[in-house]
């Protein structure tokens, strides 16, 4: 199977701060995996450095043979943490953008989905509630038809419904040739959908399994699991 | 990619410059408008009717030069805004090359500038229309046949190196701005202070530069007319005497190829830092 | 009958005994279609992938069995699934005398206390 993700090495510094510390990971097609890890433990830097949003200070960051550039970003498709669209925008522009530059993008998917929502096409993005600001974000980037779908932190800070949409919304549009990354800290509402999960810790991938391993080897959910790894 | 690039840009562009255009050319109307009034002013009246006209005019006038700030501004916002603010997340996920964004920014940019020094033309020949127009046109009209009756070949090379010097250094303006931009963005903190205090560095490495430069060629012109060499002084000064217009293109043509020298690195450090720097908060 | 996940426990064999009882309770005729792969991730709210392990441990297991371009059907014979049934009596079972066992409760106890029960 040839290698979707491939990092080799991989560590970043911000200043004197040492946000990746020789990391090595390899993902494959055909999976979501769960990016889980405390606070400041490199998620973040990781995902913006597949995305090309950081460049690393040592080692190689490979997307299907490529490092981070034009043709990496046509199949990867990227959820930020933040809400990282114009404001003054309506949302059948910002569709109208993706469809511009994204040629794997499915228009009518998304309207689909949005229409589910309830969500007119005419709004603008800042008259939309949080929640519905979020959704329509995750939208966009599921109508992808992406490679590698990675998504930073999207059930944070959402009502446990909206919770249940995100969740839904990965699982409907999941395609097992395309593998999923998601980075999260709150595990027990998603670790019922991944495949793999990927400890991270102070830059270092501290395990990397299959989660029913990880439930027949321990005995335990990935959430004790993590809560073990993680005590203080 | 530059296409749809392009479209984009200019509809934010569109956005913002739409309404500033439209207040030109209504201020314009409106100054036109007070001038058919003239005649029913008498004698007494006639400080009214200046101070209408003039307020008229002066609003017009304070909107040009505005739209001209805010082109520049807006120029440098949008550079900054859609490339390192929360939109550069978008902006540098779609696959699209740092040379392609670079080339787009800059090239909207003059376009907008262009288009605003339209609306200026626009708005003077509204201001101005009727008799006014007629006589401004004649005059301008005039004053080229005039030039070319002189039949100096070098005119509109001069014309041609004077837009050329007018695109350049505004190209090498915008450029120094993005330039301090990136530098600042390669901080972990207060990026935008740091864009500025690099703005005001090179300031004042370019006045010291400058400075030096024309204190040495001084000093070369004192040395060279210290050398015994008079005859070839003169035999100088006597190319310059007979073509007067080859002053100017050398006047322009020296600083002209230092801003284009200058611009091309700029781009390449900006273009270097947003390949290989790249550092989004 | 309501699905319920033991996070603590692999997902893909608890998927599997489900569809079984599904099955046995006659939820599901034999040689009738089930849920698509992704309707049931849906519906468990599970990865897909682990359902579609489910499926084909179900098919070596001959419970199931698979229609190229169709989807996923139950096999007519349905005396394997039922079995599972009793394989769920009796692990339920064991887990109960287990837990009174850990209450102080012999086997012939709990038996006894069974036997006059009224439910």
């Amino acid at each position: 199977m040839n290698e979707l993700l491939y990092c080799e090495n991989l560590s970043k510094k911000y200043g004197k701060k040492q946000a990746l510390n020789d990391l090595n990971l390899t993902l494959y097609p055909g999976s979501i995996i769960g990016l889980l890890g405390p606070n400041g433990s490199g998620k973040t830097t990781l995902i913006k450095l597949i995305n090309g949003l950081l460049t690393p200070t040592k080692g190689s960051i490979l997307i299907n043979g490529n490092p981070p550039g034009v043709d990496t970003k046509k199949i990867v498709a990227y959820l930020p943490d933040s809400i990282y669209l114009n404001r003054w925008m309506r949302v059948e522009q910002i569709v109208d953008y993706f469809k511009d530059f994204y040629e794997d993008f499915r228009v009518e998917l998304a309207y689909e989905m949005l229409g589910k929502l309830d969500i007119s096409p005419k709004s603008k993005l800042s008259s939309l509630s949080k929640g519905n600001k979020e959704k329509v974000c995750l939208i966009l980037v599921m109508s992808r038809n992406a490679s590698l779908y990675v998504l930073d932190e999207p059930i944070a800070g959402v009502d446990p419904a909206a919770r249940d949409y995100v969740i839904s919304t990965i699982i409907n549009n999941y395609n097992p040739e395309a593998s999923v990354l998601i980075s999260t800290h709150l595990i027990t509402d998603i670790e019922q959908v991944l495949d793999e999960v990927i400890f991270l810790n102070r830059g270092n991938v501290v395990l990397h399994k299959s989660v029913d391993d990880i439930r027949e080897e321990y005995g335990k959910s990935v959430d004790e699991l993590f809560r073990e790894v993680f005590k203080w | 990619m530059v296409k749809k690039l392009l479209k984009h840009e200019l509809k934010y562009y569109i956005r913002i410059f739409i309404p500033i255009f439209a207040a030109l050319v209504l201020f314009s109307g409106i100054g036109r408008i007070v001038q058919l009034f003239e005649p029913l002013f008498n004698d007494k009246t006639i400080p009214v009717y200046y101070i209408l006209l003039i307020g008229t005019i002066l609003i017009v006038v304070i909107t040009m030069i505005t739209a001209l700030i805010l082109q520049f501004i807006f120029s440098i916002v949008r550079f900054y805004k859609h490339l390192f603010s929360g939109e550069g997340y978008l902006s540098f996920t779609i696959p699209v090359s740092v040379d392609q964004h670079l080339f787009v920014k800059l090239f909207s940019s003059i376009l907008i500038g262009f288009f605003t020094l339209l609306a200026i033309i626009a708005s003077i020949c509204i201001l101005t229309s009727g008799d006014l127009l007629v006589e401004l046109i004649k005059a301008a009209r005039y004053l080229i046949k005039d030039i070319i009756k002189e039949g100096s070949e070098l005119v509109f090379v001069i014309i041609g190196i004077y837009a050329l010097y007018f695109l350049v250094s505004y190209l090498y303006s915008t450029l120094l701005c993005y330039l301090c931009i990136a530098l600042g963005q390669l901080f972990n903190k207060a990026r935008i202070a740091m864009a500025v205090v690099f703005y005001f560095a090179h300031y004042i490495i370019m006045q010291v530069g400058g400075m030096a430069l024309s204190i040495l060629i001084s000093f070369g012109m004192i040395g060279l007319s210290a050398s015994s060499d008079i005859s070839n002084m003169e035999r100088y000064a006597g190319v310059f005497e007979s073509n007067p217009d080859l002053v100017t293109v050398i006047a322009f043509l020296v600083p002209l190829l230092i801003y284009i020298a200058l611009s091309v690195v700029y781009y390449f450090a900006v273009r270097y830092i947003l390949k290989n720097r790249l550092n989004l908060e | 009958m309501k699905f319920v996940l033991d996070k603590n426990r692999a997902l893909s064999p608890q998927i599997c005994e489900h569809i079984c009882l599904q099955i046995a309770l006659g939820e599901y005729m034999p040689d009738s279609k089930i849920a698509s792969v992704r309707e049931a991730a849906l519906d468990f709210s599970v990865n897909p992938n682990t359902v579609q392990r489910s499926y084909e441990t179900l098919e070596v297991q001959g419970i199931l069995y698979s229609v190229r371009g169709s989807g996923w059907y139950v096999a007519s014979d349905i005396s394997i699934a039922k079995q599972m049934l009793e394989v769920v009596l009796e692990e339920k079972t064991a887990q109960y005398f287990e837990s009174m066992a850990a209450l102080g409760y012999t086997v012939e106890d709990v038996k006894s206390y069974v036997k006059e029960w009224k439910a």
